[in-house]
């Protein structure tokens, strides 16, 4: 797992994602009308984890990233890397349930490279629930 | 909205509209919902994301489930259970409906396994959308009392759309859900349910017809049975349900069944499969990919080739050459295409 996490530049570069498939994009997703550009060609965006799911189809992929996403710090970010393109909507759409953000995608060589971000929970007003 | 401080449900959520509706519906009481959806390897939409057909629309096949959290804004949690839940398909305590769907055994179960999440998850008590006299099998008052009872429940499992119909539960003894807000929704007309969607601005859910459990589908629950009657090896959460769902099968012994792909996707998807099977194909012609499970013998490969040249663009020729291939072993083989009426007979 790497360990930095550049939150600046990501989200500078997050503005930059390639939007993969146009017009099939769920509506509020980070990616949606960017400009094209891959975001690792200069290194810019580091994901404190990868999670390789390609030949797997959902919602195997969003149950693995629920996992894998658990064991992370709140704020980290998460690579999932996936070859099937209904993860264009379901991972947005798990992110938008469970409060973690979805930062964009970009594609290379047929697979899809999503970025979350985990949420960051706000302290409970009812300590003790 | 009445804010019921503190209090948290844990509710299956298929995506359905009435699971929507029921999480909705405690929302409004302040009540914090937690979702459950179980993976059970028999949805038709992950059968079809499988097949991996590129033109279809991927809001098409989304998860519904996960759309539905999403604009609730709650978490849902999807939870695999395949292999588990293989077992009550095989064998229901409570039988099958129409086709292979064991509608009252799948719900205790999964709610067997919520009831297991509760403690984690903080929750103080189950939901379901179900919905009193809405289907046959599962959602009739006996039904309801049965899974309620199985499931280790009683008293903890509150249907908030047909609340009204049934007896009061504990989270509304305790005041943890005002009754009065609950509803009286009942029997298979959608109107009451479409009503509320209106009114809480639901737009998006699946239209309740299609379904999504492929046990309830005529020629998948067939598919399935042959192969428990024939005991094909079968492994639920892998490729094996969704080949059901994929080609023509045709049974020609008690060993062997072949299934002939329709289409170029699905000749794609018996590409991925054919490692260690024979495998049949018109060379030079339209022809399917015909993938044979078992070891079928010289007769039977003939049969196999025969099958191949009837769905082939040669179907009309007298004779056909077809390639029969297993890993490196290659044969050819002439023979006439099928006739329809013996396919007929061993179509599963």
């Amino acid at each position: 797992m790497g360990t930095s996490v550049i939150l600046a530049p990501l989200m500078e570069k997050i503005g930059k994602l390639k939007p993969v498939g146009e017009g099939s994009l769920p509506p509020g997703s980070a990616a949606d009308g960017r400009t094209p550009t891959d975001p690792l060609e200069d290194g810019a965006i580091r994901a404190d984890g990868r999670l390789d799911t390609v030949g797997l189809f959902c919602p195997i992929p969003i149950i693995k990233t629920g996992a894998r996403m658990r064991g992370m710090d709140e704020g980290q970010v998460l690579e999932v890397i996936s070859d099937d393109r209904v993860i264009l909507v379901d991972l947005p759409n798990w992110c938008r349930g469970a409060g973690h953000e979805y930062l964009g995608c970009f594609e290379a060589v047929s697979e899809i490279h999503l970025f979350v971000k985990k949420r960051v929970r706000k302290p409970s007003p009812h300590p003790g629930k | 909205m009445t804010a019921l401080t503190g209090i948290k449900a844990l509710g299956l959520i298929s995506g359905g509209l009435d699971s929507t509706l029921a999480a909705r519906v405690l929302m409004e009481q302040g009540i914090e919902v937690h979702g459950l959806n179980f993976s059970t390897g028999f949805c038709s939409n992950d059968q079809r994301r499988a097949l991996g057909r590129a033109d279809e629309e991927p809001h098409r096949l989304r998860n519904e489930a996960l759309r539905a959290g999403a604009d609730l804004g709650i978490e849902v949690e999807i939870v695999p259970v395949e292999k588990d839940y293989f077992g009550i398909v095989v064998n229901p305590k409570f039988g099958h409906g129409a086709h292979m769907n064991p509608c009252i055994d799948c719900r205790i179960f999964m709610l067997r396994k919520a009831k297991g999440r509760m403690e984690e998850v903080g929750a103080h008590f189950l939901f379901t959308g179900e919905v009193l006299g809405q289907r046959p099998m599962s959602q009739h008052l006996a039904a309801l009392q049965t899974i309620e009872k199985e499931a280790g429940l009683e008293g903890l499992l509150l249907r908030p759309l047909s609340a009204h119909h049934l007896p009061e539960t504990l989270p509304e003894r305790r005041g943890w859900v005002d009754r009065a807000r609950l509803l009286s929704i009942a029997g298979r007309s959608r109107r009451g349910q479409l009503a509320l969607a209106q009114t809480f601005q639901i737009a998006e859910f699946p239209q309740p017809s299609g379904g999504c459990c492929s046990l309830t589908d005529d020629t998948f629950s067939r598919r399935l049975r042959d192969v428990l009657d024939h005991q094909v090896p079968f492994e639920p959460g892998t490729q094996d349900p969704v080949l059901l769902k994929v080609g023509r099968h045709f049974r020609v012994s008690h060993q062997v069944k072949v299934v002939v792909g329709r289409d170029e996707a699905e000749n794609q998807f018996l590409e991925r499969l054919r490692g260690g099977k024979w495998c049949f194909e018109v060379p030079g012609a339209g022809s399917p990919l015909v993938l044979a499970q078992g070891d079928p013998d010289d007769d039977l490969r003939k049969l196999i080739a025969a099958i191949t040249a009837r769905y082939s663009s040669r179907r009309a020729e007298d004779s056909v050459e077809v390639q029969a291939t297993k890993d490196d072993r290659i044969e050819t083989i002439r023979v006439a295409p099928a006739a329809d009426t013996y396919l007929e007979q061993c179509r599963i």
